[in-house]
């Protein structure tokens, strides 16, 4: 197979672009044209709605609680890596030591 | 003039390494330009060699100390015995990438390290770092290579530790110390069982010479497990969050550089002494493929909870040398499988995982770069804490946009280019590959969609905007139009660099 | 039957380091510990180039064609700048142990610890 010529699509990104701002610009026209003026963005309505009471509308969300709901998912897969990789400087060592014994096991046919 | 390049990209920066801390005294201005004039020579005198190199095919040996520097053998003798350098097209793709890279770290780093934090150690440091790279691309020889890898360590240990008032970052430096001091010496001892047999260093004789026995055997995989060590494969992946993320910014950009270049040597010496059978060369390869796909997905999925933004990246970095593994894994898998499988898809392979190092050398350093400009800003490296910098810093976050998808591989970017490549010529050697690496790639962004969200959109934060120094941002363009250019227009540097490099690499 | 003993001592050297490398806590324990390893690994080196009855390879006013056998120089050249790297690193490791210390007010691996996960 050739590098970046895959049967019938060449590699040109240029062309891409230029469709892409093409039909960005028709886009734009189109709206200018026949989309509503009346929509104003200084009041209420353009606010993000937040269900239930909090006191402040503005409120930030954390970075580390974004994706709760994956990590609650893997949790056991998480703690399995805690537990696995700590920071210490001696595992290291196990580590490099524990596949230096796998692979000179593996490549000089003991296990393989 | 041309016949001596080899030993001039070494001996330029350790003269000016010895020559700043004396010019440093009397004038600060002085030291930045000698340090800069240092960087520039040795930029064109790698892109003098360039075209001579890549067009004509030749490469350049050098035997250092002997009368006629360029035969590699004395008169009389059947195995060189000196000191070898080499330049050939696989070596000189990674000379230029890090001569150019080099250079504009180091024009980011003058306005970005404040003067009364030691300004002259770390000049000097820098260019030290400099000269061990240097010296370890272009070595021909086990030992010399050994030596300038320990200059490389030692040197990058010292500049991680570089703000010492803090709690963390000594002893970061002295886990990264650590763990490349016990890695070398394990490399040594590879050597040593080489030496042992054939009684010679030089990486060209050992080629022919080498026969495939048990104690060859247990030298490659001492000399090979290192090196992966220090590039960061899990499961020694560890002490690299914790070294990058408390050194200073340009610093873990040129400690990530360095990690390539331990990936160099790692390719090196595997498909020199590695490819002599088959029965070598296959089991080599699939490990190589197993090493890469678990560290894509455990450092990708280690790096979606972590709340430190330089932790995170730090963890990126380990995934991302997955996929080089990969590549080049699947390449040494069917090199000499005798069928044309290679000439249809591992060849492919091994020039996506080249490419992905160059790509993945400009991103990452601009991650870090950017990085370097969120902590200085905001104070602190915790992601909660960091809101609302789009608000006046547009500069920074278009160039991190540009970063945080070229990373994920998003078109038209550099990173699009060489993991398609990656996961064609992968797809035919096995789907399930290619399926676990588009995985890691929608989890790369989503990770990066964190930062972006956390650290720049939000409500503006209280503090006054503070204007980037002037250098600080040319650095930064320069990186994001090196992104972009390779992303539009890839063919140049495909045709004209990469190819040449996998060529010399399996038929040398 | 010399040879033998010096492949011997390597390979205790060897396992003493890497034993101590692992189970060791304190900072100072484990730079001795690599300076162990490192030792073993100097002497395997030079013991590859001992030869039986061969004398120090230094030329002696003794006339040319007299036969000489003489141990291999190589290794023995390549080991003093071994011996040098080892030192600098242990000297960056003692200095940064310093800092650490001086910063932490503890030693061990397990307090130092210190770095805030993701939990």
């Amino acid at each position: 197979m050739n590098i970046l010529q895959v049967e019938y699509l060449h590699w040109a990104p240029l062309f891409w672009l230029g469709i892409f701002i093409g039909l960005a610009v028709v886009v734009v026209i189109i709206g200018k044209l026949f989309f509503r003026n009346d929509y104003n963005t200084v009041d209420q309505q353009s606010l993000p709605f937040y269900s239930g009471t909090s006191n402040s509308l503005l409120q930030l969300i954390t970075a580390s609680s974004l994706y709760w709901g994956f990590k609650h998912t893997l949790d056991a897969y998480f703690l399995m890596i805690k537990r696995l990789f700590i920071s210490d400087v001696e595992d290291f060592i196990q580590w490099f030591i524990i596949i230096v014994a796998g692979m000179l096991l593996i490549l000089t046919g003991v296990l393989w | 003039m041309i016949k001596h390049v080899p030993v001039l990209l070494v001996a330029i920066p350790l003269l000016a390494a010895f020559m700043i801390p004396m010019i440093g005294m009397v004038n600060r201005t002085a030291r930045t330009v000698v340090g800069v004039i240092a960087l520039v020579m040795i930029l064109a005198a790698s892109y003098y060699i360039a075209g001579d190199i890549l067009v004509h095919g030749r490469i350049l040996y050098y035997m250092v100390g002997s009368s006629n520097p360029e035969m590699l053998t004395e008169h009389g003798l059947t195995f060189p015995i000196r000191i070898g350098l080499k330049i050939d097209p696989f070596s000189l793709f990674f000379i230029i990438m890090t001569t150019t890279l080099v250079l504009i770290f180091y024009v980011f780093s003058t306005q970005y390290i404040e003067e009364n934090e030691r300004k002259n150690y770390f000049t000097v440091l820098f260019i030290t770092m400099v000269a061990g790279m240097m010296g370890l691309l272009v070595a021909n020889d086990l030992f010399t290579f050994f030596v300038f890898l320990e200059i490389l360590s030692i040197s990058s240990a010292a500049l991680v530790a570089f703000r010492t008032e803090r709690k963390h970052p000594p002893y970061a430096g002295y886990k990264y110390m650590f763990v490349s001091a016990v890695a070398t010496s394990f490399f040594l001892l590879g050597v040593a069982f080489l030496y042992a047999q054939y009684g010679s260093f030089n990486i060209d004789y050992l080629k022919e010479a080498i026969r495939g026995t048990l104690l060859d055997k247990i030298a490659i995989v001492l000399l090979i497990i290192p090196l992966a060590m220090k590039s960061g494969v899990v499961p020694m992946h560890m002490w690299i969050p914790d070294t990058y993320s408390e050194a200073p910014a340009p610093i873990s950009a040129m400690v990530k550089l360095g990690s390539l270049i331990c990936l160099y040597g790692l390719f090196r010496i595997s498909f020199s002494f590695g490819m002599s059978h088959a029965h070598v060369s296959y089991p080599l390869g699939v490990l190589f493929i197993v090493f890469g796909i678990l560290s894509m997905f455990v450092g990708v999925t280690q790096a979606l909870v972590q709340k430190d933004v330089k932790r995170l990246m730090a963890f990126h970095a380990v995934s991302q040398v997955g996929y080089m593994l990969l590549g080049m894994g699947v390449g040494l898998t069917v090199v000499k499988s005798g069928d044309a499988s290679f000439a249809l898809f591992g060849k492919v392979a091994m020039i996506g995982g080249l490419l992905h190092v160059v790509n993945n050398a400009l991103y990452k350093g601009l991650l870090f770069l950017t990085s370097g400009v969120m902590v200085r800003h905001f104070k602190t490296r915790n992601l909660d804490a960091m809101h609302g910098l789009a608000h006046y810093d547009v500069f920074t976050t278009v160039v991190f946009m540009i970063a945080a998808l070229a990373i994920s591989g998003i078109p038209p970017f550099n990173g699009f280019v060489s993991k398609i490549i990656i996961y064609e010529s992968v797809f035919q050697y096995n789907p399930v590959l290619t399926l676990i690496a588009i995985f890691v790639s929608i989890l790369t962004l989503a990770s990066f969609m964190k930062v972006f969200y956390s650290a720049f959109l939000g409500m503006p934060s209280s503090r006054r905007p503070m204007e980037q120094p002037v250098l600080v941002k040319c650095s930064m363009f320069v990186l994001a139009v090196f992104i972009v250019v390779i992303g539009i227009y890839p063919q140049g540097i495909l045709k004209a660099i990469i190819e040449p490099a996998v060529n010399a690499l399996i038929n040398f | 039957m010399s040879a033998i003993v010096l492949y011997v001592t390597f390979i205790l050297l060897l396992t003493i380091g890497i034993i101590a490398l692992l189970f060791k806590r304190n900072l100072i324990k484990i730079v001795l510990a690599f300076n162990i390893l490192d030792s073993g690994i100097n002497l395997f080196f030079i013991a590859l180039g001992y030869r039986e009855n061969a004398m120090a390879p230094i030329f002696t006013p003794a006339p040319l064609d007299s036969v000489i056998t003489m141990v291999l120089p190589t290794p023995q050249a390549l080991i003093l700048t071994n011996i040098v790297i080892g030192f600098a690193t242990t000297a960056l490791m003692l200095g940064v142990s310093v800092l650490t210390y001086r910063n932490n007010n503890t030693l061990d691996t397990r307090k130092l610890r210190g770095v805030e996960e993701y939990d």
